[in-house]
């Protein structure tokens, strides 16, 4: 593999690769890689989020979008595209609360963290349900 | 023993119901019950027809071998749940102040006692889910201002609490996260210098058993304060600081 090529490579391998300071072939001291921002984390998608966050279907950029988003900031420093994700959950997690026992198409934009989300609030709303129907007239 | 995770999380309405048994309410006896001692309530020597309290599981007892006559709350007859819908009607940001089990405690009046209530008791059914319909609809407004530090509703029941309680808090912590791995601190080291004891003895020493253990010796911790005291902060620091000034003399000022 040549020098300056663009590979695709699962994020802990970038991870690793990216704090490895020495680089076995050429000798330099300097970083081995350097770890450009995920397909995912396009600031096409981020201008998304910024405008109408519920609306971005997550699950087409990634299907483990926000788990995604977190590992790189941990990797990373970046306080713009923390608040963006931030800013851009509390609107989604909102939106998912008014879903809440509802059904339709929007369940597909859902990265599997809102799924899960989704899922518990209709668990317990199934099980409210459940009891106050437990008077019959 | 193993539970399912639903449960870990959060109470079944059914749990709530059984916990909302143990809230009093008025009842009317029928006959003379003699006074009874139990562990933590004692129940009052009954005459008919002179109001008593009890707590719910008596009552609902009671009822059932027709011993007695439930009196609803006050906040379940019809005027007062009218008045109730109104207020959350015509508040968008608030909720009325009612009994912290007021759904539990509806839904076992009206199971147990349909017939002891003033008005239809599917007028007050219908009443009940109202209210509780506007009040769902208030939450759901009130969520747009989640944030990872807090999430503030007033006056919700424990049932309405309940419903959200796993969604919260899962959203929350998800939060959370993203601003943890945002922000990277420092990791804390201590020297080995700071604790000579450990030096001696292999064997780790834990609590703080000896003084040197603690930062300050506690003969310098106030011991006047107290969790939950109020602090004048400002003091406090300006206090603190003057201590720090003073580190390199023997001992510190008064505290």
């Amino acid at each position: 593999m040549n020098e300056g090529t663009i590979i695709d490579l699962p994020i802990w391998i970038a991870d690793v690769l990216s704090q490895s300071e020495y680089d076995p072939y050429s000798g330099n001291q300097e970083c081995f890689v350097t770890v450009k921002i995920p397909h995912a984390l396009k600031p096409s998608v981020l201008n998304a989020l910024k405008t109408d966050a519920p609306g971005v279907d997550l699950r087409y950029q990634s299907p483990l979008f926000f788990a995604l988003a977190i590992y790189y900031l941990e990797l990373f420093e970046d306080e713009e595209l923390e608040t963006i994700i931030a800013t851009a959950m509390a609107e989604r997690i909102s939106d998912i609360y008014d879903n809440v026992g509802r059904r339709g198409e929007f369940v597909h934009k859902y990265d599997e963290f809102e799924k899960m989300l989704y899922k518990k609030g209709c668990a317990s709303r199934r099980a409210y349900k459940e009891y106050m129907a437990t008077i019959k007239y | 023993m193993s539970v399912p995770a639903e449960q870990l999380e959060t109470f079944l309405p059914s749990e709530l119901h059984f916990m909302a048994e143990n809230e009093t309410i008025e009842i009317l006896p029928r006959r003379v019950g003699n006074p009874i001692k139990l562990a933590g309530t004692d129940l009052p020597l009954m005459h008919p027809l002179r109001k008593n309290r009890v707590p719910i599981w008596m009552a609902i007892a009671l009822k059932k071998q027709q011993r007695c006559q439930f009196v609803p709350p006050d906040w379940m007859e019809e005027s007062n749940l009218r008045r109730i819908l109104a207020f959350e009607h015509a508040n968008p940001t608030a909720f009325s102040n009612v009994d912290f089990h007021w759904l539990e405690i509806a839904q076992i009046v009206l199971t147990t006692a349909p017939d002891d209530l003033t008005s239809p008791p599917q007028v007050i059914r219908n009443l009940v889910r109202d209210i509780r319909e506007v009040r769902e609809q208030k939450s759901r407004q009130g969520m747009k201002e989640v944030n990872e530090n807090m999430l503030q509703m007033d006056r919700l029941g424990a049932l309405e609490i309940n419903e959200m309680r796993p969604f919260v808090v899962e959203g929350m912590e998800e939060m959370i996260k993203i601003r943890k791995a945002g922000k990277k601190e420092e990791p804390i080291i201590y020297s080995e210098s700071d604790n000579p004891e450990d030096d001696e003895d292999d064997e780790p020493t834990y609590g703080h058993d000896d003084e040197s253990s603690l930062a300050v010796p506690s003969s310098q911790l106030d011991s006047s304060l107290r969790y939950g005291d109020r602090v004048d902060t400002s003091e406090r620091r300006r206090e603190l600081s003057q201590w720090d000034d003073n580190v390199p003399q023997q001992g510190g000022p008064e505290w």
